[in-house]
């Protein structure tokens, strides 16, 4: 991480604090965020985990603390220029899928870059994601006929139309049988490995977990790494990170660990 | 390009549904718009009625000077030699004062004139009162008053009151007979015969007739009718100024002592500044005149238009408020059904103003919309509405009932509509933009 000091990390969240009322959700937390890897976050429910991502992608604001993008501190934007870091630099996928069930899948993905005044051949490159992501058969039906899963194919095909830098999730397969999971967690696996995105998933599952280059834990405002940072660095692109996460998440239920890494 | 129609394809199909709900709750705007086309156009049909038959044919800066012992209410008085004059004194005074853009005088000939006319096939004949006026009176009255000039060996121009002509038709309407408009009636031909005591010095195209006594002479001349007028009450014909001093001219030289011939009866001026008719009212009484002016009846009708207006906006604003507070509580409905997808766009990179702007843009189309709606249905209420009142009160047969059907009117309703509309979402707007970011996250 000291090595990256001069050029500035992706995203970087430093000692934030949030106060729901009088109550502390989030103490002192911090981390960065590099291209290419997938950051998991584990914690109890009511823990914090979305807040923290409603922070990063600038729609809540901390009580104390900064939020950098490329350098930049994003709580310092106005408005119109958080919606557009929303829109441009971040996608997010939710574990209910938030469709809008008046559109097609098509029409559901192509929706960010009706909100984005620089989106060019915004079709073109729908249907080149779709190409991409095996969305063909199912493009033109509407979400509420679909299954869990092909929502949420549709939905990480939404986040990622306008070419976003972080990919955010929370419980993205919460929602989902273990079959759709293990399909989406492979889909995000693709993605960090293609597209050098960066992702920062909020999960219970302990596959997606495993495939984590990073492991953080939220329990009582406070938000820690659980691996060694140093290690990781090194690793972040090349495979033998199982052993890590077989290591982080020895708590997790391991007998559907093979599912996950088959693909 | 196809990125733009496509934009608005999808903004236009996500309004669709809160549209329709927008159109629901915006039904209110239709009873102010179609209010405001009836009251328009009631207003404008009882305006014109004001104007036309309450107001005369003065002009708010004109006002008629007259002789202070003038009697309002004895118009036989006020017609005959027995009437008051004005003095010699007060014709200058009057002239002179610096009050006035323009004086004319109304002057009575001092011969007895008889008029004879024939009129299918019956011929009549009456004495009456000849006044005289500059033509230049008429300049704004009558389009071509400049026909009014007399021209030696011409018939004389005549102008008779309006009331005449209302007595005319009546009198051929019962025996069964057409009756006259202004326009058939002009250059009919009538002859005047002049009294005077010694026949006056030759003049073009008349007879002089001298009578067997010698102490009168008959001059007779032919007139034609020029127009109608009610600018004065008094009952006789009115003839120019020019000829009524070419005809005393020749009469009185003959006479060999000089008369004037006529007298003078009232003036009628514009007032160089209407503010200052009070003090220019002072200065009249002190000469021993008296002044009547339109304005005081303007003032009083547009009290009374005041009043009427007054009403009306009051009740076009509470049903504006009403409709408001309607399409303000239907809005947040609105706001709050679809408070999740509010979320998700903002969620998705959709900015405030954009929101406030999509709701207020959508509310002002339903309100457009609305107010052609109104403009039609205002339109079409009004005309049934005064057919029936016209049938029920005939006292106000008068008053022509003109729907209000033209763009300005057209523009105004469906402005306000979309005003009202787009104002009453303002605050939902807001309420929009400004929804938890978060709540289709943590759904
Ligand atoms: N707007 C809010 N006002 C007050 N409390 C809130 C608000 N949003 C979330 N909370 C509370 O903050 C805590 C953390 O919420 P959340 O980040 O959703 O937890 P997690 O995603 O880890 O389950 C929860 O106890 C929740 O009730
Ligand atoms: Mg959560």
């Amino acid at each position: 991480m000291k090595k990256n000091r001069q050029n500035n990390p992706l995203l970087a969240v430093e000692n934030i604090h949030l106060k729901f009322g009088s109550r502390t959700i989030l103490k002192d937390v911090n981390f960065t965020i590099e291209p290419g890897t997938i950051t998991v976050i584990t914690g109890k429910s009511g823990s914090g985990k979305t807040t923290l991502l409603g922070i990063i992608s600038g729609l809540l604001r901390p009580n104390k603390g900064k939020v950098f993008y490329k350098g930049k501190n994003i709580l310092k934007w106005g408005d119109i220029r958080r919606s557009f870091y929303r829109n441009k630099r971040i996608g997010f996928v939710f574990q209910f899928f938030n469709l809008l069930n008046d559109y097609s899948a098509f029409q559901n993905i192509i929706l960010p870059t009706m909100f984005n005044p620089f989106a060019k051949n915004a079709a073109h490159h729908a249907n080149e994601l779709i190409d991409y992501l095996n969305l063909k058969n199912i493009s033109s039906h509407h979400p509420e006929t679909l299954s869990g899963g092909e929502r949420q194919r549709i939905a990480i095909a939404r986040a990622v139309i306008n070419n976003p830098d972080i990919i955010l999730a929370d419980e993205p397969t919460g929602n989902l049988d273990d079959e759709s999971a293990a399909d989406i967690n492979s889909l995000f696996i693709k993605l960090r490995k293609e597209n050098d995105k960066a992702f920062v998933i909020v999960t219970h599952d302990h596959r997606i977990v495993e495939s984590a280059d990073y492991h953080y834990h939220l329990e009582n405002t406070e938000l820690t790494l659980q691996a060694p940072a140093g290690k990781k660095k090194s690793e972040t692109k090349s495979s033998p990170k199982k052993t890590t996460a077989k290591k982080v998440t020895k708590k997790s239920v391991k007998k559907t660990a093979k599912k996950a890494t088959r693909k | 390009m196809i990125h733009l129609l496509r934009s608005i394809y999808y903004g236009l199909r996500s309004s669709f549904k809160s549209i329709l709900t927008a159109f629901l709750s915006s039904f209110g705007i239709l009873f102010i718009i179609t209010f405001l086309i009836i009251y328009l156009s009631f207003r404008t049909s009882i305006r014109d009625f004001i104007d036309e038959n309450l107001l005369g044919s003065l002009e708010i800066d004109e006002i008629e000077i007259l002789p202070l012992n003038e009697k309002d209410d004895n118009v036989y008085a006020a017609s005959s030699r027995q009437g008051a004059k004005l003095t010699i004194d007060q014709v200058k005074a009057v002239r002179e004062m610096d009050d006035f853009l323009e004086v004319y005088t109304l002057i009575m000939l001092d011969y007895r004139v008889r008029l004879r006319g024939e009129m299918f096939g019956n011929r009549t004949s009456m004495i009456l009162p000849f006044f005289a006026i500059e033509p230049e009176f008429f300049r704004n009255k009558m389009p071509d008053w400049e026909q009014f000039y007399y021209k030696p060996g011409r018939p004389v121009k005549m102008i008779a009151p309006k009331f005449t002509l209302v007595m005319l038709n009546n009198y051929l309407y019962f025996n069964g007979l057409p009756q006259f408009k202004i326009k058939d009636l002009k250059g009919f031909p009538m002859e005047i015969q002049i009294e005077t005591k010694r026949p006056p010095r030759s003049i073009p195209g008349a007879e002089i007739n001298e009578s067997k006594d010698e102490s009168k002479t008959h001059t007779e001349l032919e007139v034609s009718m020029f127009n109608f007028t009610n600018i004065t009450e008094r009952i006789g014909a009115i003839v120019p100024m020019d000829f009524v001093t070419y005809f005393a001219k020749k009469a009185e030289v003959s006479s060999g002592r000089w008369k004037r011939g006529y007298q003078y009866l009232q003036f009628f001026a514009r007032v160089k500044d209407i503010k200052k008719l009070p003090e220019t009212v002072d200065k009249l009484e002190k000469l021993g005149l008296q002044v009547k002016s339109d304005r005081g009846i303007a003032d009083k009708a547009n009290q009374v238009m005041k009043i009427i207006d007054a009403f009306s906006i009051t009740i076009i604003g509470i049903l504006v408020l009403l409709t408001i507070v309607s399409i303000f509580n239907a809005n947040l409905n609105v706001v709050y059904l679809m408070s999740h997808k509010f979320s998700l766009t903002r969620i998705l990179g959709v900015t405030k103003i954009r929101i406030i702007l999509t709701f207020i843009f959508e509310a002002a189309i339903v309100g457009a919309i609305y107010g052609i709606i109104g403009y039609y249905a205002g339109n079409y209420l009004f005309s049934y509405a005064a057919d029936y009142i016209s049938g029920f009160l005939p006292d106000i047969a008068g008053v022509k009932f003109v729907a209000q059907r033209n763009t300005e009117v057209f523009m105004l309703s469906m402005g306000l509509s979309a005003l009202v509309s787009a104002a009453s979402a303002l605050v939902p707007a807001i309420f929009a933009s400004n929804i938890n970011l978060f709540k289709a996250v943590r759904r």
